[in-house]
């Protein structure tokens, strides 16, 4: 039996020491922090809100972006903290999810600013594995959530020019300001367009109201999203007006100029309203 | 569609009445038989489960518990009779003469040898063959070994063979799989040669057979469709199931068991012990001219971590009855009833063994059950018939906190197959097989597809020691959407005995694998994502290329060596469309290049043995000219075992290396995978008390990201026979 005991020894050894090579608890943590305040009343049609950050802005995919753990509803306020590992976000920013429905990256109710322009979203760089950014503070605004809709606004995209070099992406935007829109929180996006179409299609699900501009804004390489991103824009002082979830507008055609020239002068640049179909 | 579904329920009906009540045509001439026992050289024991062969004819028999076997309904003439089994060098007795109405007897004593040779497989060809002469490489694992890992299910016991690794719960022969969310599994799961993929999801469900009821499992590694059609992507795994012994006896087996604290305090979720337990027995009975053998298990666990929970009971029944001299009828059945708690990833790397709050609770019921009717025919000493009727439903039901879907798969299947043997030379395999399945689902909606195909095999002796294997096979697909799909699935493979202790071998092949209906048809929101439909996916395909030899160096040594190369094109993925939704499309080309070694070592000394395996691969994603995700560049397992008188000790190690890219979570960590499994196990008679340590290092890996692997647990075992 003196095998055995050996083994069994052996075994008893084995058992002693833990392998410690595996994942671990990190003992290092890194990402940033910082509160999350909510105005409005909480809708009765909440499921979740998560922090969201994303990798690149406006994200093209959902692989772009970093989705959290569930937060706490119906408080006013909450201290947070995303842990990641270091990593450079565009985009920090609280996405809402509404019961029975699928997320939806868009559905932001509030983003990261840092400064005063509330039109381009402030980036985060978490540089060092021990490293924890503070102050990432976002206000949440309950009235700016986007329901399951079938109303849109859409229409067709020409380019007039050559597009730029370091054009990816197209977003078109639809704004309920009553003038210029002075946060993105009160645009509502379509889905993003690969950059060096002819001619091609929108399509924003819009929630109802009265939509005054429509702007195309082309994404370039290593350049902000600003007022300059826009290429071609449709103004109405009466606005677009989606009565209804089902009503649609899908004659707002834009074009985009490369260079462009004036913006938003008259009552469109680049823009013609074509056909309405109305519910 | 339906006019096929009609056609196809007339057929299968009259199929099933002709088998079951058509008379067995008895031999008009008069016939002899050859009859024996098999016992081993050494000690005089009898030796069950010896493959015993009619050279060059489709006859043949396996010995039973005393060694015993008989082969009858031989026309008067000479035959040469071959016997192998396990661990023991192959019998060769020429022209044995057989006279009309006289039984030939045998006594048949096989020398032992150290090293495991003589396996008999029957998946690589459809037909019983040894392993040595398969073109492809087939991995086994046999009552024994799974006695050995004493893992409850098969999933665990098949991660110790060689080139097999899982993600996610997907099992990979030399990284065909990847991960793939769960939809569909590019390795076709046989029960018994019956295909059990369920329609809707069209993957591999590990539990439904329990390890205690599975007699062995042969692995073909490479793509398989030219004989098993869709999904033998990137291999086939057949497992074959117990069979009725021919006298009345009972097995148990009793364990138990719990987890370890996890190796960090900051993992631990809860107080409480988290234990396990599982009760599986199986009576065999004979009950006049048949043969029964029901198997019962009821298997349940606290889970390592939360949501981790399962209760399940397994029942298998097969009645086997001899027809006639040369036709045989066997129905099996298995069923599984399920109840487990889910949570699909951690709640973070904090909390490794939490879910995530929202999934506290969620679950999942199902049910499986699959109905199978194999009858087979001698016809002549030339050509055998074998049929086979199956019926397999797959039912699930989600009771998630955001998600109550549930789905009913049915299929239905037919299988025709001629063997017919020119000589000991020349043999054809053909055949003709039919599928629908029947699917509804709160996922995929109401949708029904078919499949008919052919397929043909030539195996042919070019010389004394080179065989040639020409096989090919036809798919038809439709799906009821009107779309259609066809493959062709051609194969090529040698095999030469160039000595006596050298084996090479050669094999090219292709497969595919038609898309899943929750690939094609899901359109439901899952985990919060929105998946829409693609009725117009193609199928995957693939080229398998391998060479290898396997080599007796000494009478203690063998090696088997292998090379292969796997070309992939229009892998499905899953691929964020430009709204942001899911869909399933044809994107990937890639390619995979290994060296797979194996190594058997059976020193001399008492009861010592060392088997190990290293796989070795380069997956490339060609479209990207980057690493396939999801796939490890090295596999390795080793089993060491030592016994002496009646008691047994024995070591598992497996190391699968750290994924070089992932998609879901590619900036969380990520290490190789470590897992040493140790077991003690004292023979008393006919039972056996065995102590058990799985994760014995408590080594923490995932095979994918934010799922921790079992931690370390302790596990009792009882089992014997009654």
């Amino acid at each position: 039996m003196k095998p055995f005991l050996a083994s069994a020894l052996l075994a008893l050894l084995l058992l002693a020491c833990n392998d410690e090579s595996g994942i671990k608890p990190p003992t290092q943590v890194s990402g940033f922090s910082g509160t999350i305040t909510f105005s409005g009343a909480w809708p009765q049609d909440t499921d979740q809100i998560r922090l969201a950050a994303a990798l690149k802005f406006p994200p093209s995919t959902i692989a772009d972006i970093l989705l959290g753990d569930a937060l706490p509803t119906g408080v006013d306020s909450i201290t947070y903290t995303f842990y990641t590992q270091p990593v450079t976000l565009q985009a920090v920013g609280v996405v809402w999810k509404e019961k029975e429905q699928a997320w939806d990256a868009t559905n932001i109710i509030g983003y990261y600013f840092p400064t005063e322009n509330h039109l381009s979203p402030g980036g985060v760089t978490v540089s060092r594995k021990d490293e924890i950014v503070p102050d990432i503070d976002i206000a949440c605004d309950l009235t700016k959530v986007k329901r399951a809709v079938n109303s849109a606004i859409g229409g067709k995209l020409r380019v007039q020019g050559s597009w730029p070099a370091g054009a990816t992406k197209v977003v078109v935007a639809a704004s309920t300001a009553p003038v210029l829109p002075s946060s993105l929180l009160d645009l509502t996006f379509s889905f993003p367009i690969d950059a060096g179409f002819d001619s091609t299609r929108y399509f924003i699900p819009v929630q109802p109201g009265t939509y005054k501009l429509v702007a195309a804004l082309v994404i370039e390489e290593g350049k902000p999203i600003g007022m300059e991103s826009i290429k071609g824009a449709y103004y109405s002082f009466s606005g677009i007006k989606i009565k209804t979830a089902e009503t649609q507008e899908l004659g707002i055609d834009l074009t985009l100029i490369f260079p462009p020239g004036r913006l938003l002068a008259g009552s469109a640049l680049g823009a013609s309203r074509r056909t309405a179909a109305l519910h | 569609m339906e006019s096929y579904m009609r056609k196809t329920t007339l057929f299968l009906a009259g199929a099933l009445l002709l088998l079951l009540f058509c008379p067995q045509p008895g031999r008009a001439q008069a016939t002899g038989r050859i009859s024996g026992r098999v016992t081993d050289a050494r000690s005089a024991e009898p030796i069950p489960g010896a493959n015993v062969m009619i050279v060059g004819t489709v006859l043949g028999a396996n010995s039973d518990p005393d060694g015993r076997f008989s082969i009858n309904s031989l026309d008067a003439g000479s035959y040469d009779l071959r016997v192998s089994a396990v661990g023991y060098k192959p019998f060769l007795r020429k022209a044995i003469a057989v006279s009309a109405r006289a039984v030939v007897q045998m006594a048949v004593a096989l020398e032992p040898t150290l090293i495991e040779t003589g396996e008999v497989v029957v998946t690589a060809s459809k037909r019983r063959q040894s392993i040595e002469d398969s073109p492809t490489s087939v991995g086994i694992m046999s009552h024994r070994d799974l006695e050995q890992k004493n893992q409850v299910y098969l999933d665990r016991a098949l991660e110790s063979a060689s080139g097999v690794n899982f993600v996610g719960g997907q099992i990979n022969i030399r990284g065909s799989s990847g991960y793939n969310y769960g939809a569909g599994s590019r390795v076709l799961m046989l029960i018994d040669g019956v295909p059990v993929m369920p329609g809707d999801s069209g993957d591999i469900k590990w539990s439904m057979v329990p390890a205690s009821q599975v007699d062995h499992v042969e692995i073909v590694k490479g793509a398989g469709s030219a004989l098993y059609g869709s999904s033998a992507l990137g291999g086939v795994v057949n497992v074959i199931t117990k069979n009725a012994e021919v006298r009345p006896v009972t097995h148990l087996r009793l364990s138990a068991g719990f987890y370890d604290k996890p190796l960090y305090a900051a993992w631990q979720w809860t107080d409480r012990l988290l234990h396990f337990d599982d009760i599986d027995v199986d009576h065999s009975q004979r009950i006049g001219a048949s043969h029964l053998m029901l198997a019962l298990g009821r298997h349940q666990t606290t889970g390592y971590a939360q949501n981790g929970w399962y209760q399940r009971v397994n029942a298998l029944c097969k009645w086997q009855r001899q027809l006639s001299s040369r036709a045989t009828l066997t129905l099996s059945s298995h069923y599984e009833t399920n109840n487990n708690g889910t949570g699909l990833m951690w709640r973070s790397q904090s909390e490794a063994l939490a879910v995530a709050k929202e999934a506290l609770g969620d679950r999942v019921k199902s049910d499986k059950f699959g109905l199978n009717l194999f009858h087979r025919w001698a016809a002549s000493e030339k050509f055998a018939l074998n049929t086979r009727v199956s019926y397999f439903r797959n039912f699930w039901k989600n009771y998630f906190h955001d998600n109550l879907n549930a789905s009913q798969a049915n299929r239905i299947g037919i299988e025709v197959q001629g063997d017919y043997q020119f000589s000991n030379l020349n043999s054809l395999t053909f055949g003709t097989e039919e599928a629908w399945d029947i699917v509804t689902s709160g996922l995929v909606g109401d949708h029904h597809q078919y499949v008919v195909s052919g397929y043909l095999q030539n195996e042919r002796k070019i010389l004394s020691s080179l065989s040639l294997t020409l096989g090919a096979r036809y798919d038809l697909q439709k799906v009821d959407t009107g779309f259609k799909d066809e493959n062709l699935s051609p194969k090529v493979g040698l095999v030469w005995h160039a000595a006596p202790w050298l084996s090479l071998r050669g094999s090219s092949g292709s497969g595919f694998r038609a898309a899943s209906m929750s690939e094609r048809f899901s359109n439901s929101v899952y985990s919060g994502l929105q998946l829409v439909p693609n009725p117009d996916l193609k199928s995957e395909t693939a080229w398998s290329h391998e060479i290898g030899a396997n080599l007796l160096l000494l009478p203690v040594l063998a090696l088997d060596l292998s090379g292969f190369r796997s070309d992939y094109w229009d892998l499905i993925e899953p691929e964020p469309t430009v709204t942001q939704e899911i869909r399933f499309v044809n994107v990937t080309r890639a390619r995979i290049t290994g060296l797979e070694a194996s190594l058997q070592l059976r020193p001399g000394i008492r009861g010592l043995s060392l088997e190990t395996g290293w796989t070795w691969m380069d997956p490339r994603d060609l479209d990207l000219d980057a690493t396939l995700a999801y796939r490890p560049r090295h596999i390795s397992q080793t089993t060491l075992l030592y016994s002496i008188g009646p008691v047994e000790a024995s070591a598992d190690y497996r190391y699968v290396a750290r994924l070089d890219k992932v998609k879901l979570y590619p900036l969380e960590d990520r290490v190789a995978q470590k897992t040493l499994d140790l077991h003690l196990t004292w023979h008393y008679r006919q039972w056996s008390l065995g102590g058990h340590v799985n994760n014995a290092r408590n080594h923490a890996h995932t095979q994918m990201e934010r799922t921790l692997q079992p931690i370390r647990n302790y596990m009792l075992t009882l089992s014997g026979t009654i």
